[in-house]
């Protein structure tokens, strides 16, 4: 029951999306995401990895091979969901000739908001991002920066529930990714889901609730940042000697025996005890104890890793695709 | 509505932002100039502002015959000449990147993902395109309107047809440009499709002057019927049939300003003068008055317009199912 419900409350929840472009490459596998209402969702993945193609399908720039699930409570391309939605392509290329407060009008009339409300908006967004000056000046003249404001601008201009922004802090500089930061948790407290799309981790770790790991068209990893972590939580405890003779004794107590070395998954203190215990009887000296945690950057390193050394592991029985590439 | 406005709103900025734009209009502008070099008083022609000043019995100020002369070479050079090659070319150059620059890879993804199906967006689009076509022609129409008045000292009303027309002989061609640019999204590609096209139509329709006029002096018919032709005459014919003809509309706007006939205006202007004009040459002029009488517009500007459906249909299929 309460998994039915949770069902219905998707903000967006994607089942089985394939899409093999012409030219036989399969960016996308089978990808299964489902985001939450009023959470900031992170789509994370080394270039290549179809980030950007599971966006373009959402907002029906291209069409799937296949894909089911819904956006918002509709199918993929429901026009009035998608006056819903605020978007931010990546690497965007704005009409040069349009000023700023011209482009917001413009976009936000194509999204059939009325004319007073997008009058009122532009002025309002343009103050937000710290753009008023530049209002009429012509976008040919914006640097990279102001581009992106802009084009983050754009994306509210129909006030909407749905976010989805494609690498948004690209070519922004620190201060610039700040605000952003800032602009998303800003759009979290006023209840608007957002799923932003990026190869870079350093910024989205701080800001997002979940993340999905995409690797070569496939998710590697999906969860809460605490959960994906949570994971790759360990002591790693330091041995001289030989530890085979040991090895079923550890791990019945949950450990793994490597060379040199006792890897315990996750950070539970009265394991590492009974585990320095049974070394200590057994007469071995323990040269350290450590505790680690990764960061969601580890958790990405070896999901792609992962994927790499077995690019088929995961993929639903596909057979395997000639000059795959993972690590790019 | 109001996205399919503010499409044809932006297009229309697009065409403004073009150097194009304003060099066109500046041609025009010295078109009509050069036009208005041409005058009557009472005694017959008055060149350059009463420069130089030749007599004629027929053609002054304010005569019905004067306003025909002016309508002959309206719609042979400025209509068939100036606008019908000139203007179409720089038009085509102007708005050949209008869908290229639409589905651009990052500029595309915002439009294609509003709330509007991709056959709106491509009409209004399209729509928009003309619009440049459209005020090009209109300045262009109501200067030398103007210019008519002085020089006949009458309205020639008829001549606003040249503005529908003009737009409509440009679509003609442009939506090869558009079917090309939505299948290749590059403006060059667009731009050279549509020339080929555009020379191919005009090929295709000497040819068909060529092998299809009825030379026969005791005929009837313009064009010969389709059993008395040959296999070259069969295929012309059926080509010619089916393509547009933006060939026609400079006689069709003839017809609408009472323009005066191939034969009567080379005769004015040779003043019949037998070492200027060959019989021979006379008798062509003749069977090409006997073909051009001989054309409908209702014909002519539904079968063009077939045509340019067609064409716009697979443009709008292409682009309302292909990936950006
Ligand atoms: N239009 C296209 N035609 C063919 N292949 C494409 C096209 N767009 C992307 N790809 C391929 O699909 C894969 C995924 O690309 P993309 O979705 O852009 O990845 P990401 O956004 O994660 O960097 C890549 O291998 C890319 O080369
Ligand atoms: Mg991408």
């Amino acid at each position: 029951m309460v998994e039915m419900t949770e069902m219905t409350n998707w903000a967006v929840d994607l089942i089985g999306v394939r899409k093999r472009y012409r030219g036989g490459v399969d960016a996308l596998r089978g990808v299964n995401i489902q985001v939450g209402q009023g959470e900031i969702f992170g789509l994370l993945g080394p270039n290549g990895a179809g980030k950007t193609t599971l966006v373009k399908i959402m907002m029906t720039v291209i069409r799937p091979s296949n894909a089911l699930g819904t956006i918002l409570g509709r199918p993929i391309g429901n026009s009035r969901k998608l006056a819903r939605i605020g978007y931010l392509p990546e690497s965007h290329r704005f009409p040069p000739y349009l000023t700023g407060a011209q482009l917001l009008n413009y976009y936000a009339a194509l999204a059939r908001v009325p004319r007073k409300l997008r009058k009122s908006r532009s002025g309002d967004l343009l103050e937000r991002m710290g753009m008023s000056k530049w209002a009429n000046t012509t976008i040919s003249k914006y640097s990279k920066g102001m581009m992106q404001r802009l084009g983050l601008a754009q994306a509210l201009m129909n006030d909407p529930d749905l976010i989805v922004l494609d690498e948004p802090t690209d070519g922004v500089d620190p201060m610039g990714r700040r605000d952003i930061r800032e602009l998303l948790l800003d759009l979290k407290k006023q209840g608007k889901t957002v799923l932003i799309n990026s190869h870079l981790l350093g910024e989205l770790e701080m800001v997002c609730d979940r993340v999905s790991i995409l690797v070569d068209g496939l998710v590697a990893r999906q969860g809460t940042l605490k959960e994906l972590t949570e994971q790759s939580k360990e002591y790693r405890i330091v041995v001289d000697g030989d530890l085979a003779p040991l090895d079923a004794q550890v791990k019945s107590i949950g450990g793994r025996v490597m060379t040199g070395a006792v890897m315990l998954r996750g950070h539970d203190s009265e394991k590492v005890n009974a585990v320095i215990d049974l070394l200590r009887q057994n007469g071995h000296l323990i040269e350290s104890v450590e505790k680690r945690r990764f960061s969601l950057e580890d958790v990405f390193v070896k999901a792609m890793a992962s994927a790499a050394t077995a690019p088929n592991s995961a993929a639903q029985g596909q057979t395997s695709r000639a000059g795959s590439k993972v690590n790019r | 509505m109001m996205q399919v406005w503010a499409i044809i709103v932006d297009s229309f900025r697009e065409a403004k932002a073009k150097k194009l734009f304003w060099v066109l209009l500046g041609i025009s502008t010295l078109v009509a100039a050069a036009m208005s070099c041409i005058g009557f008083d009472e005694n017959g022609f008055s060149f350059f502002f009463g420069a130089i000043k030749v007599p004629h019995p027929l053609f002054q100020a304010g005569t019905d015959a004067a306003a025909s002369f002016i309508g002959a070479i309206v719609s042979n050079f400025l209509v068939g000449t100036y606008i019908g090659w000139v203007g179409i070319v720089i038009c085509l150059v102007g708005t050949a990147g209008m869908f290229p620059s639409l589905i651009e890879t990052g500029a595309v993804d915002v439009v294609v993902s509003k709330p509007l199906p991709r056959s709106l967006l491509f009409l209004a689009r399209y729509i928009g395109s003309l619009a440049f076509v459209l005020v090009q022609a209109t300045y262009f129409v109501l200067v030398t309107l103007l210019v008519l008045r002085w020089q006949t000292n009458r309205w020639l009303w008829g001549y606003l047809w040249a503005i529908p027309l003009l737009v409509l002989s440009f679509s003609y061609i442009y939506c090869v440009c558009v079917l090309a640019a939505v299948w290749t999204r590059r403006t060059l590609a667009s731009l050279v499709y549509g020339l080929l096209f555009w020379v191919a139509v005009f090929g295709m329709a000497s040819l068909e002057k060529f092998v299809g006029a009825d030379m026969r002096s005791n005929s009837e018919d313009a064009v010969l019927k389709f059993s008395e032709r040959g296999s070259v005459g069969k295929v012309s014919h059926a080509i010619h049939q089916i393509s547009p003809k933006p060939g026609d509309i400079p006689i069709i706007l003839g017809r609408q300003i009472n323009a005066l006939d191939s034969k009567d205006f080379v005769m004015a202007i040779t003043a019949g003068d037998a070492e200027l004009v060959s019989a021979g040459d006379l008798s062509n002029i003749e069977v090409e008055q006997r073909i051009a009488d001989s054309i409908s517009p209702f014909q002519s500007i539904g079968s063009s317009l077939a045509f340019e459906l067609v064409i716009l249909l697979s443009a709008c299929i292409i682009f309302s199912r292909r990936d950006f």
